[in-house]
């Protein structure tokens, strides 16, 4: 029955290569995995994990958003190594290993995480992201799926026109593909578009790298429970300045 | 196979091609064996062959345009040995090369998946009997032969395939990190100039067309401090 769920998203991937994913298709991958939920995310030169670009559902994408939050979370590796990352149990993961991690997921309901990287021969193109609420290993068959399916999700954002796995190439490359191309970047990119505006602000405001200005973004949502996004919005509308010292200026907006 | 084991995502083409040539020495009782293929340009090219002896690789290299592997590759059909008289007279060129070379007989497969031919691959024999052996008698043989060039087919196509889709990936990294750049930058402009982000935007924008520059590079020069837009005048209405 496993196998089914798989060959279907298969042929689902193949016959409508793209995203966002239907609902089908995300139902399938979960029941096909064992998980709960399952996000897609790509990876750049940028900081890591990248720009999200589909979730199945409410908690999977506030799970990778965690991850984005905090800079540090198993998706975050996986996409640094290019290697996957399982964490059948996230109550017994040690304190620093992804700090502020376990916590945060486990109150999302989550306490298992495993992460896959999306590769194009050599190229890291993203990072597949599923967890689930009850703990424990992905299953043997589970895991031989998730590496299938991880090599076709990152076909899918190419367009993925190999339909038959049989070599073919896909018709040369012309301004389908590009289009291709430019629609996934700027579907991921607008979702945390606010976060690398404010990222820009707050590097003239320390006279610091953009690196270094999310850091400090990151920093002040963490220490004050803060999603990143809330805090890149309240720079952004000038409500908060991060200072030097530490203790970032915020204007009572009344 | 063991050379099935060699179809993955980064083995070097051409030392695969070589030992699959001389695979097919060892495996099909013949003297030598070449393999032609289909550049970029849509021209044929001597691809491998199982000995880097010039006689040899010249042999081939006649045929990029007549002789066996050429109709072989024009037709996708296999062309069978023929005895050296009609060989001489069908291809002459390549007759005459081939018989100096000490072979009497030919028998060439196409490299072929459905539709797509990329090339041929020809054995060469240096007695009459064998090859017709292999072709007539032999079906084994031809089989082999065939299953060799189709597993040569798969993994040519499949390293083309990888290629061009390393390619494309490289294109949506790129473009990703340049959307993020120029977020940035909006961010940039916005705090140094005290305007909103749309309105950096539309510097951003507004220099890079007069400037005649790409956006994501004057977006990248702005945020690495390498350039200061200037701010826009009061607008006229």
């Amino acid at each position: 029955m496993v196998g089914h769920e798989l060959a279907a998203v298969l042929h689902e991937l193949t016959a409508r290569p793209g995203f966002p994913l239907s609902q089908d298709t995300a139902r399938r991958i979960c029941a096909a995995l064992g998980a709960d939920g399952a996000a897609v995310s790509l990876t750049h030169d940028g900081p890591p994990p990248g720009e999200q670009l589909w979730s199945s559902g409410r908690t999977a994408g506030e799970l990778e958003e965690l991850q984005f939050t905090l800079g540090v979370g198993p998706g975050v590796d996986t996409a640094r190594s290019g290697s996957m990352v399982l964490e059948p149990e996230l109550r017994t993961v040690p304190a620093d290993r992804w700090p502020g991690f376990p916590p945060g997921a486990q109150e999302l309901g989550v306490r298992a995480v495993f992460s896959f990287p999306l590769r194009i021969g050599a190229i890291r193109v993203g990072v597949l992201l599923l967890h689930r609420g009850t703990p424990g290993p992905l299953s043997q068959d589970a895991l031989g799926q998730a590496q299938i399916l991880s090599g076709a999700l990152a076909l899918s954002l190419l367009g993925g026109r190999d339909t038959q796995g049989d070599g073919r190439p896909p018709h040369p490359a012309h301004d389908g593909s590009s289009l291709v191309v430019d629609w996934v970047a700027d579907r991921a990119a607008l979702r945390r578009a606010e976060v690398h505006q404010a990222t820009g602000m707050v590097s003239v405001q320390l006279g610091v790298t953009p690196e270094l200005a999310l850091l400090r973004l990151r920093v002040h949502a963490y220490t004050r429970g803060l999603a990143l996004l809330d805090v890149a919005r309240d720079v952004l509308a000038r409500k908060l300045r991060i200072t030097d010292d530490g203790h970032d200026g915020e204007r009572d907006t009344k | 196979m063991e050379l099935a084991d060699t179809l993955v995502d980064d083995f070097d083409v051409v030392d695969f091609l070589h030992r699959l040539a001389v695979h097919c020495v060892d495996l099909l009782d013949v003297q030598a064996a070449g393999l032609i293929l289909t550049g970029p340009g849509g021209n044929l090219h001597t691809a491998a062959a199982s000995a880097e002896h010039p006689w040899l690789l010249g042999l081939f290299d006649l045929q990029q345009e007549q002789g066996p592997c050429f109709e072989c590759y024009r037709t996708a059909a296999p062309v069978p040995p023929r005895g050296m008289a009609e060989t001489l007279r069908r291809w002459p060129e390549f007759g005459t090369a081939a018989q100096q070379a000490g072979f009497a007989s030919s028998y060439t497969v196409p490299l072929r998946l459905r539709e797509d031919v990329i090339g041929a691959l020809q054995l060469l024999a240096s007695a009459p009997e064998e090859a017709a052996h292999t072709a007539a008698g032999d079906r084994d043989g031809m089989q082999v032969a065939q299953a060799l060039a189709d597993t040569a087919t798969l993994g040519i196509l499949q390293q083309r395939t990888l290629r061009q889709r390393e390619q494309l990936a490289g294109q949506l990294q790129s473009a990703l990190d340049s959307r993020v750049v120029v977020e940035q930058a909006k961010g940039v402009l916005a705090e140094r100039c005290g305007v909103s982000v749309d309105e950096g935007f539309t510097m951003l924008r507004g220099y890079a067309r007069s400037h005649s520059a790409r956006l994501s590079q004057v977006a990248r020069d702005v945020v690495d401090g390498r350039l200061g837009i200037p701010q826009p005048g009061p607008s006229k209405h």
